[in-house]
């Protein structure tokens, strides 16, 4: 699912919330207002609006006991659920919602959205095949078969629609039916045959847009641009390290398929073998479940919610690496470093082309000053991926420690050489400084500093 | 002793000594550090006075340390061998073990309330834990013992020859006094007066490699994070707030101010090398960063530092989980309502 689909589900969800609100208070209750499905309701469109989603789910959760015959209430109640990655409980309160108003588009459109993410493709388009059946014929056959120029104005004037079209073009382009995607695209005039929408994706980089606006100039680009391997390329490191790892292999697979370069080839191959899990499958639920989990941890702090969609993630596609590192994460802010060492060595083990969970693993041991397992598992992190600076800065330490000084050299003076090409400078400046010491007054007692900048798109996060 | 040298008078420096970056103050039984003030209402506790470090780049400074000389005489010379050395007879000469007092009081210091954050008994309390784990013996023989494992007899000798020379002896004499608490307002004035007759290139370059070789700014940082990440572990393990505390979270954020904690004890240990080697002729300075950077040197300096940062890094779990289990948060509480003022009526 996009980041604009994304949005489209953010707004979906308060508009239920809010068309709920409006709903539950007609079915109200003789209780105190403050009990009331619709002050619960707003209580949870408040709590959402504010970022407190346990509440606004909580919220929601009651307001749908209150008024279990509402179907909006059943919808707001899947709405924040599937938010909060609760699949289970989503799958149930939209399958009552559907039950009780079983022709409701709006009931339809979420349950698309839903099914999308978690990789039931063929109800989603089901379910928007269903919608377009309740429109009266002649607008059909307009939205289905109008050239282009008609279609242009039609969506602009009905974003309903527009939005309808989007999600019938993700959901292509998450079964793999990229052609597919680019056909309706183009039938609804999302893009444009003749525009150079890469150029503009590189102007909007170029001008620091936001970074929706980026990656949705991006997403045009790969769709209205079937050649632009570099554009395309992009956009699946982008997605990539958001956690798109269906999407995002997708798009780097097609820019590598349409590069002409031989070294190219071998890099795109390589990225999706250590970054993507190369023939290790990971399905759509996982994924989801995964990148919610994410923004449960580090968006929400809710770590005992996050562990738990991180575990149901592994249950779900084992090899699936990445969640491995976060849950190393969790149990180091409980303080048991240990217990994060076993995530990652199981991480290494599911996955052992698993650059990223190498390089975690490196650094956690070079923290635990355990010199020679650091200096393992940080020599695997480069061997698989050369430019990983970060990694290559952590090496060093670990070989500084033990007074391996041409080691510490030969690796600091290609991850400095490699971030100053990339970032600029100031992406390494104190192990630059300390370097420029160590050149001129020879070994020290402190030892060198690791930092783990960002050098480039793709291989980030986690 | 370099690194240890300056954890004494750095210590109280660099962890709140950030004044306008780094905040402290007291909540419940955690000493909380922040680049943020805390929110309307608390005091951020009072922090040791400073003068703000001078940039010391000139030439042409001259420190005198007439007290430095004086302070020196004070303390009687270790005494010397020509038999093979020990590892006591180095801790003796090379003044770790002259220096382990003041380094222990003033680590635990950190520790320590103010008078009126605490009621009497349980100020006692946590004076009483901070003195039993943050006493002088217990890092002298966590030190000790990693010596014996590390050095073997040649690297003794080695070391030894270096400490029973005149100028290795005079050396150790100048760093135990300027360790000395009664030597802060000598430190004091040096560091003031070197707005006015700075230091010269020569003599910058020689306690910028002394740095680098002693690792003491490093190593006082480590220290002074050590201190930080205790309480912070402590005081997450001992809030019983939703959603729990984690304490290796917290750690974390201690962590990341380590950047900000770095830079001011940088500046710190140079100004505080300056005075302390200020009797040396650069020729003198010399020849002991030459010691210090030999292999026998670095071995000595690592040891050294492991050494009392894993014992600090004991003291200092041991004394913050005990001064949160003995003195609850609501005791630090109780007494911050008594202290805030009589009531009006």
């Amino acid at each position: 699912m996009s980041s604009r689909t994304r949005r489209a589900v953010t707004a979906v969800i308060l508009a239920t919330l809010v068309s709920l609100s409006a709903s539950a208070s007609v079915a109200q209750r003789p209780e105190a207002l403050g009990d009331s499905p619709a002050a619960l309701v707003e209580r949870a469109r408040a709590a959402y609006s504010q970022g407190r989603f346990q509440d606004a789910l909580e919220s929601a959760r009651r307001a749908a006991e209150l008024a279990p015959r509402s179907a909006p209430a059943q919808l707001g109640r899947g709405g924040m659920a599937e938010f909060m990655g609760e699949f289970d409980e989503a799958a149930q309160a939209y399958a009552m919602a559907q039950a009780l108003a079983p022709s409701d588009n709006t009931a339809r459109y979420r349950l698309a959205l839903f099914s999308t993410r978690i990789g039931d493709y063929d109800r989603a388009l089901r379910e928007l095949d269903a919608i377009l059946a309740t429109q009266p014929k002649a607008a059909q056959l307009v939205f289905q078969w109008a050239p282009p120029f008609v279609q242009k104005p039609l969506l602009k004037q009905t974003p309903a629609l527009e939005q309808f079209v989007q999600l019938q073009i993700d959901i292509l382009m998450e079964k793999g039916d990229l052609a597919g995607a680019r056909r309706l695209a183009q039938r609804h005039a999302i893009v444009e045959s003749g525009r150079d929408y890469c150029a503009e994706a590189n102007e909007k980089t170029g001008r620091k847009g936001s970074s929706d606006a980026v990656f949705k100039a991006f997403r045009l680009a790969a769709l209205g641009q079937p050649n632009s391997a570099d554009c395309i390329w992009w956009y699946g490191q982008w997605l990539t390290d958001e956690g798109y790892m269906r999407l995002g292999r997708l798009m780097v697979e097609e820019g590598t398929r349409l590069t002409s370069a031989a070294s190219n080839k071998e890099s795109g191959q390589r990225f999706v073998r250590i970054r993507l899990g190369g023939t290790r499958p990971v399905s759509k639920r996982a994924e989801s479940l995964f990148m919610i989990a994410k923004q449960r941890y580090l968006r929400d702090g809710d770590a005992d919610g996050a562990a738990r969609l991180f575990d149901e993630s592994l249950r779900l596609s084992p090899a699936f690496a990445r969640p491995y590192s976060y849950k190393a994460r969790l149990a180091l802010d409980d303080g048991d470093r240990e217990a994060a060492l076993r995530w990652l060595q199981r991480g290494t083990e599911v996955d052992p082309d698993s650059w990223r969970t190498w390089h975690n693993l490196g650094r956690l041991l070079l923290a635990a000053e355990r010199w020679d397992e650091a200096e393992r598992a940080l020599s695997r992190a480069i061997e698989l991926f050369p430019d990983d600076v970060g990694g290559r800065l952590a090496l060093a330490r670990a070989l500084y420690a033990r007074n391996n000084w041409d080691g510490y050299r030969q690796q600091t003076e290609y991850a400095l050489g490699f971030a100053r090409g990339w970032r600029g400078a100031d992406a390494t400046t104190s192990p630059a400084e300390f370097f420029t010491k160590f050149q001129r007054w020879g070994p020290g007692a402190a030892l060198p500093p690791t930092p783990d900048p960002r050098v480039i798109l793709g291989w980030n996060q986690d | 002793m370099q690194h240890v040298l300056a954890v004494v008078a750095l210590l109280a420096l660099a962890m709140p000594a950030h004044a306008a970056e780094i905040y402290r103050w007291v909540d419940g039984s955690t000493v909380v550090y922040s680049d943020q003030p805390p929110q309307e209402g608390i005091n951020v506790t009072a922090m040791p006075s400073r003068e703000p470090l001078p940039v010391v780049a000139a030439e042409d400074a001259t420190p005198t340390s007439p007290s430095t000389v004086a302070a020196v005489s004070k303390y009687p010379e270790p005494s010397v061998s020509s038999t093979p050395a020990t590892v006591a007879e180095i801790l003796d000469l090379s003044g770790i073990r002259a220096q382990l007092p003041a380094i222990a009081t003033s680590l635990g210091a950190e520790y320590v309330p103010r008078p009126d954050q605490l009621e009497g008994r349980d100020s006692a309390r946590v004076s009483r834990i901070v003195g039993q784990h943050f006493a002088a013996e217990r890092l002298y023989a966590a030190i000790e013992h990693d010596f014996r494992q590390q050095i073997d007899p040649p690297q003794r000798d080695a070391l030894a020859a270096w400490f029973r020379s005149p100028l290795g002896r005079r050396i150790t004499a100048l760093e135990i006094a300027a360790s000395q608490p009664d030597a802060a307002p000598a430190i004091a004035a040096f560091v003031a007066k070197l707005k006015t007759t700075p230091a010269t290139a020569a003599r910058l370059e020689l306690v910028h490699r002394l740095d680098w070789v002693s690792g003491t700014s490093d190593d006082t940082t480590d220290l002074a994070l050590a201190i930080a990440r205790s309480v912070a572990r402590a005081g997450a393990a001992s809030t019983p707030t939703e959603p729990r505390a984690r304490p290796g979270l917290a750690e974390r954020r201690v962590d990341e101010m380590r950047g900000q904690i770095a830079g001011a004890i940088g500046e710190t240990v140079l100004a505080q090398m300056l005075y302390t080697y200020a009797a040396l002729s650069d020729e003198e300075l010399n020849a002991y960063v030459d010691f210090l950077a030999s292999p026998h040197g670095r071995a000595y300096s690592r040891i050294s530092h492991v050494a009392l940062l894993r014992a600090v890094r004991e003291a200092a779990d041991r004394t913050a989980v005990e001064i949160a289990r003995a003195v609850p948060s609501h005791g630090w509480a109780a007494a911050a309502q008594r202290t805030a003022g009589p009531s009006t009526r």
